[in-house]
């Protein structure tokens, strides 16, 4: 069974990815904070990385930028409120692997993870 | 050229440009919040004003509300800067967390997760009325993390993050869920200079179209 880690700061929306995930055969591990995660990324190699981009401290952003820079494998798919196109390009030119809307529907979600694993 | 309205410098056609923007934004969010609450959704913006600080304190077109359960987004684009501000009525506020979590919430009994509910279903909307704006003028708009307040309307438009909301351009929404009328209202704080900046670009848009 394959493992995502969640990192966002929004309990309710931890706790709606968690759900579906479960429901949909995965394993979740969380983080309430990019730094958090990124523990956990290098701690329990998780084998896909759910991660919202504003948050306090540490934006997904940047993490992904630190993941790029330390040559990390591990696929990360963007689960993020912020609609701009720019934003997008952004995700995708720092590695990013998916880049979803919030909330993002069942469907896509399970889709996008299919897509990594 | 088209006519100034009130004492800002937004036309009347700088106006419709942004009403139809906050629209559009407002009709994204609707069909998110329609996807978080699994029940139809109808976002309905009635009116855009834009309005000064003094005329927004002295005569709130907000009647009858007294405090509100706020979630604030500040922005930041090349070119102008501000807050973005989604307050619901206590009740309304409670209505909706109760629709999303399936729990009750009365009195804010939820407490931790009432304000994470409402800070994400901010951050959905608030985000989608700015990045429809951005996407349209072409402007890339960088966002800090969002914050909840409860109290009156002073608190909720006082200075925040160096910001003192000089103007305050207005759209009252409704969303309605299932049968449940939820009152909320959004808000767009600037700065007199980011006013006019906004202006420009609006200008600057209508010129390319």
């Amino acid at each position: 069974m394959s493992t995502v880690l969640i990192i966002d700061d929004s309990t309710f929306q931890r706790n709606r990815l968690r759900t579906t995930l479960q429901e949909g055969g995965y394993q979740t591990l969380e983080a309430g904070t990019a730094e958090e995660g990124l523990v956990i990324i290098e701690s329990a190699n998780p084998d896909a990385v759910l991660c919202d981009l504003l948050m306090p401290g540490m934006g997904g952003l940047e993490l992904l930028r630190m993941l790029q820079e330390k040559s990390s494998e591990v696929p990360i798919v963007i689960v993020t409120a912020d609609i701009q196109d720019t934003v997008r390009e952004e995700c995708m030119r720092l590695g990013a692997k998916g880049f979803l809307t919030k909330p993002p529907q069942t469907a896509e979600l399970l889709a996008a993870l299919a897509a990594v694993l | 050229m088209s006519q100034e309205v009130s004492s800002t410098n937004l036309t009347e056609e700088h106006l419709d440009v942004l009403t139809e923007m906050i629209n559009i934004g407002v009709g994204r969010a609707a069909a998110l919040l329609n996807e978080m609450v699994q029940a139809h959704v109808q976002l309905k913006v009635p009116t855009i004003e834009v309005i000064s600080r003094a005329e927004f304190i002295a005569n709130p077109p907000m009647s009858g509300k007294i405090d509100f359960a706020s979630v604030q987004l500040p922005f930041e684009s090349d070119s102008f800067s501000g807050r973005c501000v989604l307050a619901f009525p206590p009740k309304s506020a409670s209505n909706l967390v109760a629709q999303l979590t399936g729990e009750s919430d009365g009195d804010g009994a939820l407490g931790y997760l009432r304000i994470s509910t409402l800070k994400e279903v901010g951050n959905i909307v608030l985000n989608s009325v700015m990045g429809s704006i951005a996407n349209v003028l072409g402007s890339k708009m960088n966002y800090s993390v969002p914050s909840y307040h409860d109290g009156d309307l002073q608190d909720m438009l006082k200075e925040r993050d160096g910001l003192v909301a000089a103007i305050i351009i207005y759209a009252e929404t409704w969303f309605i869920v299932t049968e449940r009328k939820i009152e909320g209202d959004i808000l767009i704080l600037v700065g007199a200079r980011s006013l006019a900046a906004l202006s420009e670009s609006l200008e600057l848009f209508l010129k390319k179209q």
